[in-house]
C-alpha cells in the first residue's frame, strides 16, 4: 500500500484471494474510467464556456438570458411604434385597452348586471344589454376600448359572465392639431392616411418611435391663425406651412378644415379628409412671380433698373391679360414686383423664352410631383402641350398647378442662397446640406431685396413684423371652375421668409375662397387676408424658434427705392 | 470474508461527488426560483411600462398647446402673449428699480452688521426715488447682452 499521495494513483484497489485475476482487469476499468473523466471534463468545460465566458461577454451586449417571450406575442397584436414631434412630444401612441365581451351563460343575474353596465356606460340602452345577456350566444360583444376607469367599476360589479380582452389601440393626444401629416390607423391596426399609412410596416415591425420635424407648440400657432383667417373671412378652407429655409424641415404644416384621427369620417371625399398641403393643386397667382423673375435674372442679367411697358393689355390667341390696377406706363422690374404686374412679367416670361422658363420651374421641382415621405402627394397639372400662350400665363401663375408644399419648396431654394432643398417630415440625425444650385447667391439675394420691398411698400404691408424683416411675395388668383375663371371665387396665398437678410425660416398661408369682410374694405386679396396671418404667426413664433428681434436692422430693400416712381413709393 | 479497504482518496472523490451533486439540485433549484421571480418582474416591468405610456400619453394630452392656451387666458388675465416688443437683448434695456449696487451692499449689510453706517443710508432710500429707466434697446448688445451678464455671475459665483 503506497500511500504517498491520495492521487498519485486513480485508481481503486481491491483486495482479496483473486487478486491476481482481477490485475488484468485493472488495466480496462483505468481505460473505462478515464473515459468518462474525459467526457465529464467536455462537458465541464463546455459549462464554463456556456456560463461564464459567453454569458459575461453576451451580458456586455445588453443581452441576458433567452429573448423575451412577450415580443413575439407583441407582433401578433396591433402595437404600432409612437410618432413624437421634433421634441419627443407624442403624436401617436398605442395604449393597451381592455375590451369587455360576455359569455351569456355564466351571467348570473342579467337584469342587476344590465343595470350596473347602463349606469357605468351611459350611451348604451337597458333593453339592448339585457338583450344582449339572455342571448343563446357564448360570446356577445359589449363594450370595445374602455377606460381604466370604468374597466375598474366593471370588476367592483363582480359578474363571473363577463371577460375582459385585451389589445392595443391608436390614441392620438393632439387630436386633429397635425392629422393630415400623422394620418390615422383603422381600427386593425393599419395606417389609413399620412405616415401612419407610409410607414405602416415600420411602425408595426419595429419598437423604435418615428419622429418627425414637426414642433406641436408652432403647429398649434399656425393652425390657430389660418383658422382665424379662415373664419374672419369666412373661407372654405386654408393651408399653412412653416419650413427651414436650409434643410427643407417642415417645423409646422396644417391643412383646414382637417379630422379627428379617432374618428375619421369614412367618405373619403369629405373636404376635411382632403390633404392641401401636398395633395391639392391650386394655380397659385401672382406667387409665381418670385421664380419668373428670378429666371429674368438668372438667366438674361438684366438689371433691375430695365423698364417693361406696361401700357397696353397683352393680346395672345383670344386671351387679354390685364393688370388689377393698370399703371399704363413703362415700369421697372422692382416696381413690377412690387405692384404685381401682370403685363410686365409677361414682357419678362417672353424675354426669358418657354424653354428657359420651363426648364426654370423644372429645375425648382415645381413639374414634376414631389417627393415626400406621405403617400398622399399629387402630381402638378401642367399644360400639355405647352403653346406660348401658356408660358404666358404661366409667368404669373396661371394655367399651372402645384401644390402649396412645392411653393414653399421653390420659394426657399430661391432665397437661401439659390440651393435646392427637399422638403421633409421625418427628423433625421443630420441634417443634409443641399448642394444643388439652381440660382447664383446674387440672384438670390436681388430675389430677397425685391420680396422685402413687397413687405415693406407693396402689397403685403400687412405682414409687416418690427423686429423680424419678413419678405415675400402675394397671389391672389381665381379659382378656374369647371373650366372657367369666376371673379367671386379666389385663392388667396402669401408666400415669404424671415429674416429675409439672412432668411432661416420660409412661411407660407393660403386661404381658399376668402370673401370680404367689414374691416377689409371689399377686398379679399392676399395682402388683406393671408399677409396679416403671416404676421401674427411670425411674431408668435419667433421667440420659440429663438430668434433675436433686430428693429433697427437695415432694410435690404431700401437700395430698390431708386428705382420706384415718387407717387409708388408715398402711396 | 471479502476486505474492502476504503482509501482516503476514494473518499474524497465519493464526498465530492456527493457534494457537487448536492450542490447541482441546489443550484438547479436556485435557477428555477430565480426564473420564477424573473417571469414576475418582466409582468410588473411590463404593467409599468404600459402604466408609463399610458401617464405619457395623458401628460401630452393635458399639456395639448391649445389647452395651454386656454388655461393661460382663463386664469393668467394680466398676462399677454410674447411679441418682439417684449423680446429685449440686451440687459441693459430692462427697466431698473433697485440698482445692483444698493443690492449688494443691502445684501452685506445682513451679513455683516458692523459695516459702515453708509450703507444703510444708501438702502434708506425709497424704491420710487429711482427714476424709471426708459426701455432703451441700442446700446451695443455685444458689452451688454444677457450672456456676458450670466457669464460675469456665473464667474462671480465660482469665486
Amino acid at each position: 500500500m503506497s500511500r504517498k499521495s491520495p492521487f498519485s494513483r486513480l485508481t481503486m484497489r481491491i483486495m482479496g484471494e483473486k487478486s491476481s485475476n482481477l490485475d488484468l482487469v485493472r488495466g480496462r476499468i483505468v481505460l473505462l474510467v478515464s473515459l468518462f473523466i474525459i467526457f465529464y471534463l467536455v462537458v465541464m468545460v463546455r459549462l464554463v464556456d456556456a456560463t461564464l465566458i459567453e454569458g459575461l461577454i453576451g451580458e456586455a451586449d445588453g443581452y441576458v438570458g433567452a429573448p423575451q417571450a412577450d415580443i413575439g406575442e407583441e407582433q401578433d397584436s396591433k402595437f404600432r411604434a409612437d410618432i413624437v414631434d421634433r421634441n419627443g412630444v407624442l403624436l401617436a401612441t398605442s395604449l393597451k385597452t381592455a375590451s369587455l365581451h360576455a359569455d351569456p351563460k355564466f351571467i348570473l343575474n342579467p337584469v342587476e348586471t344590465a343595470k350596473g353596465l347602463v349606469k357605468i356606460f351611459p350611451e348604451m340602452t337597458y333593453g339592448e344589454i339585457l338583450k344582449k345577456l339572455q342571448s343563446d350566444k357564448r360570446f356577445v360583444w359589449v363594450k370595445r376600448n374602455m377606460t381604466p376607469d370604468e374597466q375598474s367599476k366593471v370588476l367592483q360589479l363582480g359578474e363571473p359572465g363577463l371577460v375582459f380582452d385585451y389589445d392595443y389601440r391608436r390614441f392620438y393626444p393632439q387630436g386633429n392639431l397635425v392629422s393630415h401629416l400623422v394620418g390615422y390607423a383603422n381600427i386593425d391596426g393599419k395606417g389609413q392616411a399620412g405616415v401612419e399609412r407610409s410607414f405602416n410596416k415600420l411602425l408595426k415591425e419595429e419598437e423604435q418611435s418615428i419622429k418627425l420635424t414637426i414642433d406641436v407648440r408652432m403647429q398649434h400657432i399656425l393652425r390657430r391663425e389660418v383658422s382665424k383667417a379662415m373664419t374672419d373671412f369666412t373661407a372654405l378652407a386654408g393651408v399653412g406651412i412653416l419650413m427651414d429655409v436650409n434643410t427643407g424641415e417642415v417645423l409646422a404644416a396644417t391643412s383646414l378644415p382637417d379630422f379627428n384621427p379617432h374618428d375619421p369620417s369614412g367618405n373619403a371625399n369629405a373636404p376635411e379628409m382632403f390633404n392641401r398641403l401636398t395633395l391639392g393643386m391650386y394655380e397659385l397667382g401672382s406667387s409665381f412671380k418670385i421664380f419668373t423673375t428670378a429666371a429674368l435674372l438668372e438667366k438674361k442679367h438684366e438689371r433691375l433698373s430695365k423698364k417693361y411697358d406696361t401700357t397696353e393689355p397683352i393680346k395672345i390667341g383670344g386671351h387679354t391679360i390685364h393688370d388689377y390696377h393698370p399703371e399704363k406706363r413703362p415700369l421697372s422690374i422692382p416696381e413690377i414686383f412690387m405692384v404685381s404686374s401682370n403685363i410686365g412679367t409677361v414682357h419678362m416670361a417672353q424675354e426669358v423664352g418657354t424653354e428657359g422658363l420651363k426648364s426654370f420651374f423644372s429645375d425648382l421641382g415645381l413639374m414634376d410631383k414631389m417627393e415626400f415621405e406621405i403617400d398622399e402627394v399629387g402630381s402638378p397639372i401642367i399644360p400639355s402641350p405647352w403653346r406660348e400662350v401658356n408660358t404666358l400665363t404661366a409667368s404669373y401663375g396661371h394655367g399651372i398647378a402645384v401644390s402649396p408644399m412645392q411653393l414653399i419648396a421653390a420659394t426657399s431654394s430661391v432665397v437661401n442662397g439659390g440651393l435646392r432643398i427637399h422638403p421633409h417630415l421625418v427628423k433625421q440625425d443630420k441634417e443634409p446640406l443641399s448642394t444643388t444650385r439652381v440660382i447664383s447667391k446674387e440672384t438670390s439675394l436681388k430675389m430677397r431685396q425685391l420680396m422685402r420691398l413687397v413687405v415693406s411698400h407693396g402689397t403685403a404691408r400687412k405682414a409687416e413684423v418690427s423686429g423680424y424683416e419678413i419678405g415675400g411675395k402675394t397671389g391672389t388668383a381665381q379659382k378656374n371652375v369647371r373650366g372657367r375663371y369666376d371673379n367671386d371665387k379666389r385663392i388667396a396665398v402669401f408666400v415669404g421668409a424671415f429674416p429675409i437678410n439672412n432668411p432661416r425660416y420660409a412661411v407660407l398661408i393660403m386661404i381658399d375662397e376668402p370673401h370680404p369682410n367689414k374691416g377689409s374694405y371689399g377686398y379679399a386679396t392676399a395682402g388683406w387676408v393671408s399677409a396679416p396671418a403671416v404676421a401674427r404667426v411670425v411674431s408668435s413664433v419667433g421667440s420659440l424658434l429663438g430668434m433675436n428681434p433686430e428693429p433697427d436692422a437695415l432694410d435690404i430693400s431700401d437700395p430698390l427705392l431708386q428705382f420706384i416712381s415718387k407717387e409708388e413709393r408715398e402711396r | 470474508m471479502r476486505k474492502f479497504v476504503l482509501r482516503l482518496s476514494t473518499l474524497f472523490v465519493l464526498m465530492v461527488a456527493v457534494l457537487s451533486g448536492v450542490a447541482l439540485f441546489w443550484v438547479s433549484q436556485q435557477v428555477q426560483q430565480l426564473e420564477r421571480d424573473q417571469r414576475l418582474i418582466r409582468q410588473q416591468v411590463s404593467s409599468e411600462q404600459e402604466g408609463i405610456r399610458v401617464l405619457s400619453a395623458e401628460w401630452d394630452y393635458l399639456n395639448r398647446p391649445e389647452r395651454l392656451e386656454y388655461l393661460a387666458n382663463r386664469y393668467l388675465k394680466n398676462m399677454e402673449r410674447v411679441a418682439p416688443e417684449n423680446l429685449l437683448s440686451n440687459a441693459n434695456a430692462v427697466p431698473q428699480k433697485l440698482d445692483a449696487e444698493e443690492e449688494t451692499s443691502g445684501i452685506i449689510q445682513v451679513v455683516a452688521p458692523e459695516k459702515k453706517p453708509s450703507s444703510i443710508k444708501k438702502i434708506s432710500r425709497k424704491v420710487d426715488d429711482v427714476p424709471q429707466a426708459p426701455i432703451r434697446d441700442n446700446v451695443s448688445a455685444a458689452k451688454n447682452d444677457f450672456d456676458s451678464v450670466l457669464k460675469q455671475i456665473e464667474a462671480g459665483a465660482d469665486e
